[in-house]
């Protein structure tokens, strides 16, 4: 076997290993690489790196409390730097390895005009403080130096300060002079001894302390700490133990303060609420009944399992005031059926008070708040609650308007307008609530209720934006109708009227509709002027054509005959994606207005729109805006189209599977085939996979409808599995199941409990708990628990026909 | 953490009247032009207990966060100075200089 000797390394190779070392704060090595060096060769250049290297291994090892190694590397440092001179960390270290003489004889060589430099100033300071603990430190020094001379009147004047000798000590104080090393510690003692007396004027007299004195620290903390309004708590929790030891006393702290101080520091780093509910119970004479009263009830929200322990305390909490604990701390752990379980029990004990003593007020509230926690997740609870708070107390408009728009929300028109117009009969006058009456005025094609309601807005709120327009197109629909009468003096009186409301001329419609009138009063050449105003308004070329076109239709112009008179629309135009948006919002103005006319406004159009939905640039919010437009206009060639361009650029995206076969079918859901119901049943599940809510309400939507054609023929639907049931028993089978799913949390587990003692029920989902539920009830109807299990899907109980599939 | 009430230094049982007054004093006193988080702060706090069922729902609804070091910092308030020993006073000296001379972390 051959054995290897280690390559020697060229100076060249060493040199730069030590500066690389050195530049890389490896100081160690570069040591080793530095003397190694210095063995070959005497360089100035390498012993300056190695006294670098020194000065920083000494700072590093310091920082690990090393300061023996510290001074010693130090010193080989100075060694190679003579004119280095002493530093005041060095001076620290020196003391921390308790080597005071070395720390005296260095002061003392350095000769009185050192000790009159900053640093000198400093490290005398320094050196005068330690001499208080350390007798050989003085012993150091000659006997004229000022810190051998001065020791024992500041020892004499600290002894007298400690033994509560004041005169004693103020005597022995007044022959420090003022440029003595112990001068500073003068002033701090002054100070002390005023604070007996004077605690802010001894704290101000610590301002005196010189800005480079080493005592500096210490006369802020206690300038700090020593507060008359006490200190703040967390700010003296990481002080040295003899400064916070001293701390204390300064601040005359008692037994029972300190007891506290040392609870308080337990969990001032770790807070667990039973440890912080228990120091505050414990300490409560100390913290005072009333204050510590409050915070222990603060709490509890966060601590109910101390309820009992307060109530030792305090005293009895009232049966509301549990379950309102109960509730508030559901919330912040975010079970917010648990949270609306407990405040309707709270609701329920407010309203077993008696009569007199009822505040139906407070009542009202925690139905909103249950309506407010249920408001996402379960609308129908929300209704029901904010249904129970409007009984208690009929007075609150926000409550109308979140029924109105749950209600809405949920397709409950009817229920919406009979909370719109309840909400009215409190306040009549209510911006909100009568713009929320007009839209659902206009949805049901009631213009003129729409319109006269518009005309209270604007008497209420004459700058309301959507009440104006609104009595704008209402003054623009009439005007069509006169105009296809023929009663153009009626029809310049209605626009008369539509453009008071829109002095400003920005609606498009009105200048074409004006432009028309002019053609017939005024000539072509104003007619144009005002078609073109309208075109410029209309926010983009495609947008301007289809207003065009849609106005002219609408007054049994043929678009292709007075074609001349609008600015021509380029056939390579490429509409951009504001052009196609804003053509959104118009079809869907005019899908209201004047639907007939759609088709025909659209068709010349056509070519532009295909061209245009290839772009890039559109997003899915996009293409399913315009999907959704021209499904609503019934635009099935035009939808067809837009759903091709947007699964090119978003393949699988389920809205634009929904959107072809929503073509296909020309809207109407039993025309899909089994093939499209497959591709359909991939598309729901993907957008549920994605989040896509809207789109997979969409195609739930469509298969109700498709279930619902089934329904009439074949009575009635009922999940996998029950085929061979009767199927009278499906309706009975929905409600219970309807009933399981809108079940508050705590009411489940309250009854699967009765049912299954002993279940851990608490810590199951709520899928779970569901599940178990609808077993429970479906077999009250006598199905069998096999069959009624094997109906579950895997995500939950057999639901209603469109979720079940 | 404050409350509302005291924010706004207005009894817990104040009306309608004596909170906006409060709540006018405290804009004079902290302009929005000046100090906007404190204005913000008053402005928060006025929201919140403007009306009758707004303090109501205070009542009800919110929990203040407990701030113990307010509460401790009332039960520590210092009382007649105890004089400690010399020991201690030259020992927490000598520990607070020997800090403040290696605050200096690299020597120069």
């Amino acid at each position: 076997m051959k054995f290897k000797f280690p390559l020697r390394k060229s100076i060249d190779e060493l040199e730069a290993s030590a500066n690389k070392a050195l530049e890389q704060c490896h100081y160690k090595e570069a040591i080793s690489f530095f003397k190694d060096l210095l063995k070959q060769e005497r360089r100035t250049q390498w012993e300056h790196g190695l006294a670098e290297a020194y000065r920083q291994r000494a700072g590093q090892v310091a920082d690990k409390g090393m300061w023996q190694e510290a001074v010693i590397l130090w010193e080989n440092y100075a060694k190679l730097s003579p004119q280095s001179v002493p530093s005041d960390v060095y001076l620290g270290w020196l003391a921390q390895a308790g080597q005071f003489p070395k720390l005296a004889g260095l002061l003392a060589s350095q000769g009185p005009a050192f000790e009159q430099g900053p640093l000198g100033r400093r490290l005398a300071e320094a050196m005068a403080i330690l001499a208080l603990q350390n007798e050989k430190l003085v012993a150091a020094f000659p006997k004229e130096h000022p810190i051998a001379k001065h020791h024992p009147l500041i020892k004499q004047a600290i002894s007298a300060y400690c033994a509560g000798r004041d005169g004693e000590s103020e005597e022995a104080l007044k022959h420090i002079p003022s440029r003595s090393p112990y001068r500073n510690v003068r002033t701090l003692l002054k100070a002390l001894l005023l604070m007996g007396q004077d605690r802010a004027a001894g704290l101000t007299l610590l301002e005196r302390v010189e800005a480079d004195s080493v005592c500096l620290g210490f006369a802020r903390l206690l300038r700090q700490q020593g507060k008359p309004d006490g200190p703040g708590f967390s700010a003296g929790l990481d002080l040295p133990p003899k400064q916070q030891a001293f701390i204390h006393k300064i601040n005359g702290y008692t037994k029972a303060q300190l007891n506290l101080l040392r609870d308080a520091k337990k969990f001032a780093k770790n807070p667990d609420h039973r440890m912080v509910f228990n120091t505050l119970l414990s300490n409560r004479g100390l913290l005072g009944e009333t204050a510590c009263r409050r915070f222990c009830a603060c709490l509890l929200v966060d601590f109910p399992e101390g309820m009992d322990a307060f109530q030792k305390a305090f005293g009895k909490l009232s049966a509301f005031e549990r379950q309102r604990l109960l509730a508030l701390h559901e919330e912040t752990q975010g079970d917010y059926p648990q949270a609306a379980y407990y405040w309707r029990v709270a609701a329920e004990e407010l309203a077993k008070r008696p009569e007199q003593e009822r505040d139906r007020l407070d009542e009202a509230l925690i139905f909103r708040r249950i309506a407010k926690l249920a408001d996402h997740d379960a609308p129908n609870i929300a209704i029901a609650a904010l249904g129970d708070s409007l009984k208690l107390d009929p007075g609150d408009q926000a409550s109308y308007v979140t029924l109105v728009r749950l209600n809405e929300k949920m397709e409950a028109p009817k229920e919406a307008q009979e909370w719109l117009e309840n909400g009215l009969k409190h306040f009549p006058k209510d911006v909100e609530l009568l713009t929320l009456a007009m839209n659902a005025a206009s949805r049901r094609k009631a213009f003129k209720k729409a319109a006269g309601l518009a005309k209270t807005l604007l008497e209420i709120d004459p700058i309301n934006s959507p009440a104006r327009q609104l009595l704008i197109s209402a003054h623009i629909g009439h005007a069509r109708k006169q105009f296809r009468a023929g009663k153009f003096s009626l029809v310049q009186q209605e626009l008369e009227q539509a453009r008071s409301l829109d002095p400003h001329r920005r609606n498009a419609s009105l200048c074409m509709l004006e432009g028309f009138l002019a053609l017939l009063q005024q000539g072509q050449e104003h007619a144009t002027k005002l078609l073109a105003e309208g075109w410029r308004l209309a926010g983009g070329d495609l947008c301007a054509q289809f207003l065009f076109n849609i106005e002219a239709l609408s007054l049994d112009y043929s678009p292709s005959k007075v074609t001349s008179l609008s600015p021509a629309l380029d056939k390579n135009h490429t509409a951009n994606r504001t052009e196609l948006l804003g053509l959104v919002k118009l079809i869907d103005r005019y899908n209201a207005e004047e639907k007939k006319h759609l088709p025909d406004a659209l068709k010349p159009l056509k070519t532009i729109l295909k061209r245009s939905f290839k772009q890039l640039g559109l997003t899915e919010d996009d293409y399913f805006n315009l999907g959704q437009a021209f499904a609503r206009s019934a635009q099935f060639e035009l939808l067809n189209e837009c759903a091709t361009a947007a699964s090119r650029h978003f393949p699988s995206w389920p809205a634009a599977t929904y959107f072809h076969v929503f073509a296909r079918c020309k809207g109407v859901a039993k025309r899909a085939t089994p093939k499209e119901e497959n591709s359909l049943e991939y598309a729901v599940d993907r957008a549920h996979r994605n989040k896509d809510h809207r789109t997979a309400m969409l195609i739930e939507n469509f298969f109700r409808e498709l279930d619902g054609d089934r329904d009439l023929e074949n009575d009635y639907y009922l999940p996998p599995g029950f085929e061979d049931f009767d199927p009278r028993m499906a309706p009975a089978m929905m409600k219970r199941m309807d009933e399981v799913e809108n079940m508050p949390r705590a009411e489940l587990i309250a009854m699967i409990s009765k049912a299954l003692p002993g279940m851990p029920l608490k810590n199951m989902s709520q899928q779970e708990l569901l599940e178990m539920a609808a077993v429970m009830m479906l077999g009250e109807l006598g199905i069998g628990l096999e069959k009624v299990l094997g109906a579950l899907s895997p995500g939950g109980p057999a639901k209603k026909p469109p979720k079940s599939r | 953490m404050q409350t509302p009430f005291e924010i706004l230094e207005v009894a817990e049982d104040a009306g309608d009247e004596a909170i906006k007054k409060a709540y006018l004093k405290k804009v004079k006193e902290y302009p929005p032009e000046h100090n906007v988080e404190a204005f913000q702060r008053i402005r928060v706090a006025f929201e919140q207990i403007q009306t009758e069922k707004q303090r109501r729902s205070h009542r009800l609804f919110h929990h203040g966060t407990p701030d113990f070091d307010r509460l401790l910092r009332q039960a520590l308030s210092p009382g007649a100075i105890q004089r400690p020993d010399a020991d201690l006073l030259t020992g927490a000296l000598v520990e607070a200089a020997l800090d403040d001379l290696l605050k200096t972390q690299t020597p120069s």
